[in-house]
């Protein structure tokens, strides 16, 4: 048996029973529709069957999807891109438009105050630091949109926890997440090779309601408290009293020490939160990148995201036999991206049999090639 | 699950009498499909009975799955009273709208996320589970327990929520990765590295069991 079958059988003597608690809360509510209508339109609360103590809503996911990627453009509103967007179909809740557009075109970095390339850790922080001074960001009202722009690798080899083979496939995917994280909008996926003048034509789909990004209604990511620009935007830029908040926060969503912990928040936030729509204040940036600076284990080089461009990479060996490496942009001192990397020989004992990491094997690869405030989904910043 | 009279009686006693659209409904709609039904629930709301009436079953055993029986019921109750209110949104136009009600009942789940952690690390650390506890013989449970369910629950209660509600959407939902996506809202290639990892992590945590001690049977 594999794990999805381990997985599978597990609490499976949970029985498939009919539940007329369920189905008369249903009956209620609608016959409290009925009644709304006929009120004119003010709501009647359905009550629901209870049984137990209420629980209060809680807290807590999230690690990173393999998505990853390159803050090369801008935060920050802006003109668009000739994207044409029509023919809606469906209504409320979940629709679909026709979208045209370049989904390979480069975007804009205008945004960000440059300071020359950096090429050190202590360059970069003196440059970041400063430009986050200069242009201190602001957060996504919430009806604006954040555009999101992701490259991400495969393998024809396979994937099943890392890549099975080399990562000789790669895909560009566009997403937009509403200011308040409560709604989102896709196209399908393009492959990398397509050309920046390519025009597609395809279909946007938008979730307006039932979607809950990272800082929805009290959802946040592994590691952090709350991923809200106003909290991240409050909390402290000194190393120390940071560190101390990652760490406390952290808990046990990661595995590893002290320092390891650390840096996998810091990475959650940079990747799984900017990829969802986060917006990272430029203060918090710089002292995340100070942290990683002296965090003990995190080593420094040159480094190469997956679109091919040069970066600077924060790296630190985790789990003993994977490097786990954040790409930072060395002239917008943004995040670019991440790599996993084996670095040594490893076997992993599975379910479904024996599987053998080579040293220098590319685990997951991938960048984050824009992130940027606009008015509505399916939007391109330029 | 078999025809039932469309009257219902609830766990008080009171009965509820399911109105004549629906019993029309039950009657004449079971060769419609749900994308049918909902969108003539628009005109005539007591239709969506007929979903809750197909569906409640599956939804209320996979969040049983995660929470217990306590908040079960409540939130499946809640996921087909946030299904009505949004059905007009709903875009399926596959054969039944489970993959739409198992995405709402995920991320209701989430208001649950600390007690679902807290019970699987309960049976991570025991081996007793609080969750099937109302369902199994003790005598069954003592002498079926094995090294790898509380392995697994170990191991799911260390998932971070994304790649936890996935996997499980997956596992227990039997739901492909596309019906994933547009069931939790997020691209395709994104579910996909989701469950990769996720099952990653499982494959290390149970990396240092014998295969023998991992027939199917071990979990029961």
């Amino acid at each position: 048996m594999n794990e999805i079958e381990l997985l599978a059988s597990l609490r499976d003597e949970v029985p498939l029973t009919a539940s007329t608690r369920v189905e008369s809360a249903v009956l209620t509510e609608i016959a409290a529709s009925r009644q709304q209508a006929a009120d004119g339109g003010r709501r009647h609360r359905a009550p629901r069957p209870r049984r137990g103590p209420a629980f209060r809503p809680g807290f807590r996911p999230a690690f990173r999807p393999v998505i990853a990627g390159v803050l090369a453009a801008a935060v920050g509103a802006g003109a668009y891109a000739g994207v044409e967007l029509s023919g809606i179909a469906g209504h409320g809740g979940a629709y679909t438009v026709a979208w045209s557009g370049r989904p390979a075109a480069q975007w804009p970095s205008t945004a960000h105050p440059s300071y020359g390339r950096a090429t050190s850790e202590t360059q970069l922080i003196t440059y970041v630091t400063r430009a986050a001074a200069a242009m201190p960001g602001r957060a996504p009202k919430p009806d604006e949109w954040v555009a999101v722009k992701t490259e991400s690798a495969h393998s024809a080899e396979g994937e099943g926890g890392y890549l099975f083979g080399p990562p000789d496939k790669r895909q560009i995917d566009l997403a937009w997440i509403r200011g308040d994280q409560c709604a989102s909008a896709s196209l399908p996926s393009v492959p990398a090779t397509t050309a920046p003048g390519t025009t597609i034509t395809g279909t946007l789909s938008v979730m307006t309601t039932g979607y809950y990004g990272p800082g929805c209604q009290g959802t946040t990511l592994g590691g952090w408290k709350s991923v809200t620009y106003s909290y991240l935007d409050s909390l402290p830029t000194a190393p120390a009293a940071l560190e101390d908040v990652l760490a406390q926060n952290a808990g046990p969503d990661f595995a590893g020490d002290r320092s390891q912990v650390i840096f996998q928040a810091i990475d959650g936030l940079l990747d799984a939160g900017e990829t969802d729509g986060v917006v990272v204040p430029p203060k918090l940036s710089a002292a995340l990148y100070r942290v990683l600076q002296q965090l003990p284990g995190v080593q420094f080089e040159s480094a190469t995201d997956l679109a091919g461009r040069q970066g600077l990479g924060f790296f630190m060996v985790l789990e003993g036999y994977y490097k786990l490496e954040l790409v930072i942009d060395p002239y917008t001192y943004t995040y670019m991206g991440f790599k996993d990397v084996a670095v040594r020989d490893h076997v992993m004992t599975g379910t479904d049999g024996t599987r053998y990491l080579k040293q220098g094997q590319v685990l997951g690869w991938a960048a984050l090639l824009g992130q940027a405030i606009v008015e509505g989904p399916g939007q391109l910043p330029g | 699950m078999s025809e039932r009279s469309p009257v219902l009686r609830d766990d008080e006693g009171v009965v509820w009498h399911l109105p004549a659209s629906v019993r029309t409904g039950l009657a004449t709609s079971t060769a419609d499909n749900d994308a049918t039904v909902i969108r003539h629930s628009l005109s005539d709301p007591e239709q969506f009975a007929i979903v809750a009436h197909r569906h409640a079953a599956a939804i209320t055993r996979y969040v049983t799955r995660r929470l217990g029986t306590d908040a079960a019921e409540d939130v499946a109750a809640e996921t087909f009273l946030v299904a009505f209110r949004q059905r007009a949104g709903y875009s399926g136009d596959g054969r039944d709208c489970l993959p739409w009600l198992y995405g709402i009942a995920t991320r209701l789940c989430h208001r649950h996320w600390r007690s679902e952690t807290k019970q699987l690390r309960l049976l991570a650390r025991t081996g007793a589970d609080p969750v099937t506890e109302p369902f199994t013989d003790r005598v069954d449970a003592q002498v079926t327990a094995s090294a790898v369910k509380p392995r697994l629950a170990a191991a799911l209660s260390r998932l971070p929520k994304p790649q936890r509600d996935a996997l499980l959407l997956q596992a227990w939902a039997d739901l492909t990765y596309d019906q994933i996506a547009r069931a939790t809202g997020v691209q395709l290639g994104t579910v996909q590295s989701r469950i990769s990892r996720a099952r990653r992590r499982l494959r290390e945590q149970l990396a240092d069991l014998n295969p023998a001690q991992m027939n199917e049977g071990d979990l029961r």
